[in-house]
């Protein structure tokens, strides 16, 4: 299963996230996304967040992680994107944007993955992450993927670790 | 289309996507909104007397109560028999909606949504109920 490029990336498992944040974005957020070239995390590099939604897979195809990752100044302009509300400080009062982003992206991705793809991917709950320098520490068996997205607001991650079994 | 005066309950745990849902509704011209956090809220509001519910749009993955169950439990119950029902979820599996439909939902938006997109499906769920209803 999977078309794997020369990165090491799995492009059929990837591109259904990166088309599924594009529609998300534009069509809940209002805001216009390009996204940039998949690569694999080197372990030197650490981006910047603040807030970040987590889904994790675990079922008999794949397992492993999907999260969305923001700093605070773009989480807080995509907010008020989606919303229609201008706030300064990310408060739990909107911190669930990241997990409800994440969510629609999910479930657009699974669609496309569980019903063309051959996946089994199942139903899942994102986590909400937030805090300053945050970190997300991943399995050293599957490589971490990122994938970078630019729009208005700024630069975030889409940041896919995932294990076929 | 329906009544614009008509009292819209909308339901999601999530705040951001309430408020995103209320956005939606004012947007195509409610003005008369209530929402809840779950469906054990809204089950409660829908039974309040200070209400007159003529609509409900339901997340259905919700803790303590879902969506789904919101609507079995409000067709369940004779008084809400033709109460219009429209869910959202960001499923879009078969199983799922073939579920729903059997519980007897008017209508389903996989998100994301615009308001356009939620009036659209909500004057579709007003054609269903009005059918159901004859």
């Amino acid at each position: 299963m999977g078309n794997t490029l020369k990165s090491g990336i799995d492009a059929e498992f990837i591109n259904p996230f990166i088309k599924a944040a594009k529609v998300a974005f534009l069509t809940q957020a209002s805001t216009d996304l390009v996204s940039g070239t998949p690569y694999i995390k080197p372990p030197d590099e650490e981006i910047r967040m603040e807030v970040a939604g987590v889904i994790s897979l675990s079922n008999p195809s794949v397992s492993g992680s999907i999260s969305l990752c923001f700093k605070r100044e773009v989480f807080l302009k995509i907010y008020e994107n989606m919303v229609g509300e201008k706030h300064s400080e990310i408060s739990p009062e909107i911190e669930d944007a990241a997990g409800e982003l994440l969510n629609i992206i999910f479930g657009q991705a699974k669609t496309i993955l569980n019903d063309q793809k051959g996946y089994s991917l199942e139903r899942a709950i994102p986590t909400i992450v937030v805090g300053e320098r945050l970190r997300l520490k991943y399995s050293r068996h599957a490589p971490v993927i990122l994938i970078p997205f630019e729009c208005s607001a700024g630069l975030f991650h889409l940041v896919v670790v995932v294990e076929h079994t | 289309m329906y009544d614009l005066s008509t009292q819209v309950l909308v339901v999601d745990d999530m705040l951001t996507m309430r408020k995103i849902m209320m956005k939606a509704c004012r947007d195509i011209g409610f003005t008369n909104l209530v929402d809840a956090a779950d469906g054990v809220k809204a089950w409660e509001i829908l039974n309040s007397t200070d209400n007159n519910i003529g609509l409900v749009v339901s997340d259905w993955s919700m803790p303590n109560c879902t969506g789904l169950d919101l609507l079995k439990r409000v067709r369940g119950d004779g008084r809400f028999k033709f109460l219009p029902f429209v869910l959202i979820t960001a499923e879009s599996e078969g199983t799922q909606v073939a579920e729903a439909l059997r519980a007897g939902v008017d209508n389903y938006i996989i998100k994301p949504f615009t308001a356009e997109i939620l009036r659209v499906k909500l004057e579709e769920a007003q054609a269903k109920t009005s059918k159901r209803a004859a």
